[in-house]
């Protein structure tokens, strides 16, 4: 049996965003740089538009043109430097005893004023990933426990993998290699 | 003590959506939804009129037609996703909540809910009343919002115990937190 007991905190997140960042940058990131693209074109359009046939409406929409290209700029930036607030920690701050048996992934979840008890069996759970400091086990698509190797308070990462890999069969992917 | 078995039926669901969803969300779907038609409409507009008169003034700058109308397009699609993504959610909450049975179980210093998933997963959960987040009473449907468990039950469900006990227990321990729809 394997045993680990983990606290969410900043780091956690950072691995799953690490994990997951590519299909989010790929999704969140092609409207945005179209929008920008489309705003600088069209500031650019009315300045010379505007050089030519002198009108001070025009300054109304380069400005507006101008504010808009801003607004969609500090939004790439966003999407690129971080998770952009899209995950956040658990508002409850439990701490949670996942044991892995045989059968399934136990979950003890403890926080203020309540428990949560949950029994995972290995046929459904979505998938897995080890990193080369994690574990990642999805519930769902959306969804995961996150464990760092230095969690494990009984077995260890070797044991885990292990059994991972046996449960999951090809739900199981060996990314040890990256630095996460 | 107060015992509920909770089975999902349609009346239940239509109700806990109502219970969940305010009047807000509900408008903000509406947008999103014309949003997403307009997005279309100027994507197919900027496509008709790329070189007719009606849009001279941009049709004159390719970069920025082919931009406005990749980014509506793009935009548009995103919605789209969303929306059915959104609706296979919506479909999926009902088929699981038609399946689960759930027990409840209601005492002076908390409750608990208890069921298992069709896929095996089995959850109980013991919550102290502080832990509520929120309760929200709508018609003869009561739902409970707790870490991470949401229960939508009707008077009907109970089992042990009276309706007007528990509403006078909850209304004891809730104070504050109950939501009147």
């Amino acid at each position: 049996m394997v045993r680990a007991r983990v606290k969410y905190q900043q780091h956690h997140l950072k691995a799953l965003y690490a994990l997951t960042k590519l299909s989010y940058i790929l999704k969140n990131i092609i409207s945005d740089c179209l929008w920008f693209a489309t705003s600088i074109s069209a500031v650019l359009y009315l300045l010379y538009y505007s050089r030519r046939n002198p009108d001070t409406r025009y300054t109304f929409l380069i400005v507006c043109g101008a504010l808009f290209a801003l607004w969609t700029a500090k939004d790439i930036i966003k999407i690129l430097k971080e998770d952009g607030g899209k995950m956040k920690l658990p508002a409850h701050d439990p701490v949670m005893d996942l044991s892995f048996t045989e059968d399934a992934l136990d979950d003890l979840k403890t926080g203020d004023n309540f428990t949560v008890h949950k029994v995972f069996p290995y046929s459904s759970l979505h998938h897995a990933v080890e990193t080369m400091n994690y574990f990642f086990i999805f519930i769902d698509k959306r969804r995961a426990f996150i464990i760092h190797k230095s969690e494990l308070t009984e077995g260890n990462a070797y044991e885990l993998g292990a059994l991972l890999e046996g449960k999951l069969g090809s739900r199981f992917t060996d990314k040890r290699s990256v630095d996460i | 003590m107060i015992k509920a078995d909770v089975r999902g039926t349609k009346e239940k669901f239509r109700a806990s959506l109502r219970m969940m969803f305010t009047f807000r969300d509900r408008l903000m779907f509406i947008v999103y939804m014309a949003l997403t038609v307009i997005c279309f409409l100027v994507c197919a507009g900027f496509l008709k009129n790329a070189f007719g008169d009606k849009y001279v003034m941009f049709s004159y700058v390719p970069a920025l037609y082919i931009f406005c109308s990749a980014a509506c397009l793009v935009v548009g699609i995103r919605m789209i996703l969303r929306t059915v993504s959104l609706i296979k959610g919506w479909a999926a909450f009902k088929r699981k909540a038609s399946l689960i049975h759930r027990y409840l179980s209601f005492e002076e210093d908390g409750y608990t809910v208890s069921y298992n998933e069709e896929n095996g997963v089995s959850f109980e959960g013991r919550y102290s009343y502080p832990a509520v987040e929120k309760m929200v009473i709508y018609k003869d449907f009561i739902c409970i919002v707790a870490p991470d468990d949401s229960t939508t039950f009707s008077i009907a469900d109970i089992t042990e115990g009276t309706a007007g006990q528990l509403t006078a227990l909850l209304e004891e321990k809730l104070a504050g937190r109950i939501i009147h729809k």
